[in-house]
């Protein structure tokens, strides 16, 4: 029996087995919920006082106090009222008062506050992914999977018939090889590789994919006993982006390398290693961060945990590291999480902390150690 | 098939048609999603019923510009999980394989053991993911946004769950 056949029979057993409860419901009987009750309250069915929970509360309680706090201690300290806020990102500006410089940090780590919560897309009642940031990687990140275990496939020495080599039609490639590609859908498509294996023995090869309108250019080295890289890249007339991805058997860690450049402008180079029980940035440089990915796992009770994704933009910032740590843990309620970011600026030795309180619903608690450095 | 939009106007004023519509095109769905999460049959008959009471209640405050079939998923999702929870409480959840399938006239007992078996290697959410998709054909974006998980996040649990499948 193929796969295919088998899905269909859990399709019908399904089916088959789904109980008939309408009988059991009287509609007569039901009464509307009040016009009053916000329809988002179906999203959790946690009774309603819950939900204003003193978490929540005493978040905004102490970013309440952060800002007034930080408002009279500069108020005191400055010698004029005029506030350096107009680009909370640029120290530039330092005043020949000894005060200000102190005075600039607070500010700073207040604004910075404010700035990461709304490019984390957290508004502070709730927790609400960054969605474009969420699509753009994505959208990488899909094609990307489709293609890996494809490109692993073709380079691994168990070659699979599937693939139809054929006469290459392009001067500028050895090979072409039509492989089939069955979507997350079930359609089949075919996928068109063209390559030139560059050396054989340690299988590298470089070539250009082509499915649908898309096309990526890769290049990728197999050895079976240490590292598996797989570059990608996607050119066009505005930007080319690149994806690395190294495996790294030895360590068993799995390294990604997303790199966006503009003419000859490095607009996002950033690089995650994820092993089994951490994941670090490795690197984030230049004017525009944008990082977000997930990141999934199954513990040895099969639950399974995630970070959903997080996201870092900071503008205009060029040189300053970043150090935090993501931690989850469970409570009666739910599970909370606590996002702690420390800010470093040039000399100054600011320490910015920052809580967002995060409950989702997941079990159990893990700590994730996030790493930003020039 | 008759978009199930049309049929909401309908179950405000309690027209019996209009829910038997909404619920012949929903249920299979709805009980794939809750038995994926509470794996037990008879619970999951419990919050089915639940489920379509608390859509017709709160149906008046259903937006249209999101999938009503989303909506009410979400809804069965939101109760099964609520279930879960209260029931970690009262009892000691075992390790041991659940049934998602019994034998019936229909079902040989050897083909419900197979499907067991599978969906028992499965993790929650890849089950959940995989019985979405493949008893309702269900999209893969449309499960993202019932489960409210990433698109790839889906596509890799939904890629696993296929590996298992024998």
């Amino acid at each position: 029996m193929n796969k295919k056949q088998r899905i269909n029979e859990i399709k019908n057993a399904f089916v088959q087995s789904t109980p008939d409860v309408i009988e059991r419901i009287d509609l007569s009987h039901i009464q509307n919920l009040g016009p009053t009750i916000d329809p988002n309250l179906f999203l959790s069915t946690k009774p309603f006082p819950l939900r204003i929970s003193y978490k929540r509360l005493a978040f905004l309680f102490s970013m309440a106090i952060i800002l007034v706090i930080g408002t009279i201690y500069i108020g005191s300290m400055l010698p004029k009222t005029e506030a350096p806020m107009d680009n909370e990102f640029s120290y530039s500006e330092v005043s020949s008062s000894e005060a200000t410089p102190l005075s600039h940090a607070i500010i700073g780590g207040t604004v910075i506050l404010q700035q990461f919560l709304v490019e984390l897309g957290v508004d502070p009642i709730g927790f609400v992914p960054n969605q474009p940031n969420l699509w753009q990687i994505e959208s990488r990140l899909d094609r990307f999977y489709q293609y890996v275990p494809i490109l692993h496939q073709m380079l691994s020495p168990q070659t699979t018939s599937s693939i139809t080599l054929v006469e290459s039609d392009r001067s500028d490639y050895q090979q072409k090889m039509i492989v089939p590609v069955q979507q997350m859908s079930g359609t089949e498509q075919n996928m068109i590789v063209y390559l030139n294996v560059t050396n054989n023995q340690i299988k590298e090869i470089d070539g250009l994919v082509v499915i649908e309108e898309h096309m990526f250019y890769f290049d990728a080295s197999y050895l079976e006993t240490s590292k598996v890289t797989y570059r990608f890249y996607q050119s066009n007339e505005l930007q080319d982006k690149r994806i690395e991805l190294t495996q790294d058997k030895a360590t068993n860690s799995i390294t990604y390398h997303v790199k966006k450049v503009d003419g000859s402008t490095i607009i996002n180079d950033s690089i995650i290693e994820k092993t089994e029980d951490q994941v670090k940035l490795l690197l984030i440089k230049n004017s525009q961060i944008d990082v977000s990915f997930d990141v999934t796992w199954v513990d040895q009770l099969e639950a399974t945990y995630e970070i959903s994704t997080i996201s870092m933009t900071f503008p205009n910032s060029t040189d300053f590291p970043v150090v935090g740590d993501y931690k989850f843990e469970s409570s009666l309620l739910g599970e909370v999480g606590t996002i702690r970011v420390y800010v470093d600026l040039d000399q100054m030795s600011l320490t910015d902390k920052i809580h967002i309180n995060v409950t989702r619903p997941i079990y159990g608690s893990r700590t994730y150690v996030f790493n930003i450095e020039d | 098939m008759a978009r199930l939009e049309e049929f909401i106007e309908g179950l405000i004023l309690k027209d019996e048609e209009s829910f038997e519509q909404i619920y012949n095109e929903t249920k299979h769905s709805v009980y794939a999603l809750i038995v994926s999460i509470v794996k037990n049959k008879a619970d999951a008959e419990d919050i089915m019923q639940d489920t379509y009471i608390k859509m017709i209640a709160s149906i008046h405050m259903y937006q249209p510009k999101y999938p009503f079939k989303n909506w009410i998923l979400t809804i069965a999702k939101n109760l099964a999980i609520d279930f879960l929870r209260k029931k970690q409480f009262t009892t000691i959840i075992g390790l041991e394989d659940f049934e998602y399938i019994v034998p019936s006239k229909d079902i040989s007992p050897q083909l419900a053991l197979e499907i067991n078996e599978q969906l028992n290697k499965m993790t929650d959410i890849e089950r959940q993911i995989f019985l979405l998709h493949v008893v309702d054909d269900l999209k893969h974006k449309e499960i993202a946004a019932i489960l409210n998980k990433p698109l790839g996040t889906i596509l890799w649990h939904y890629q696993k769950a296929l590996k298992k499948v024998k």
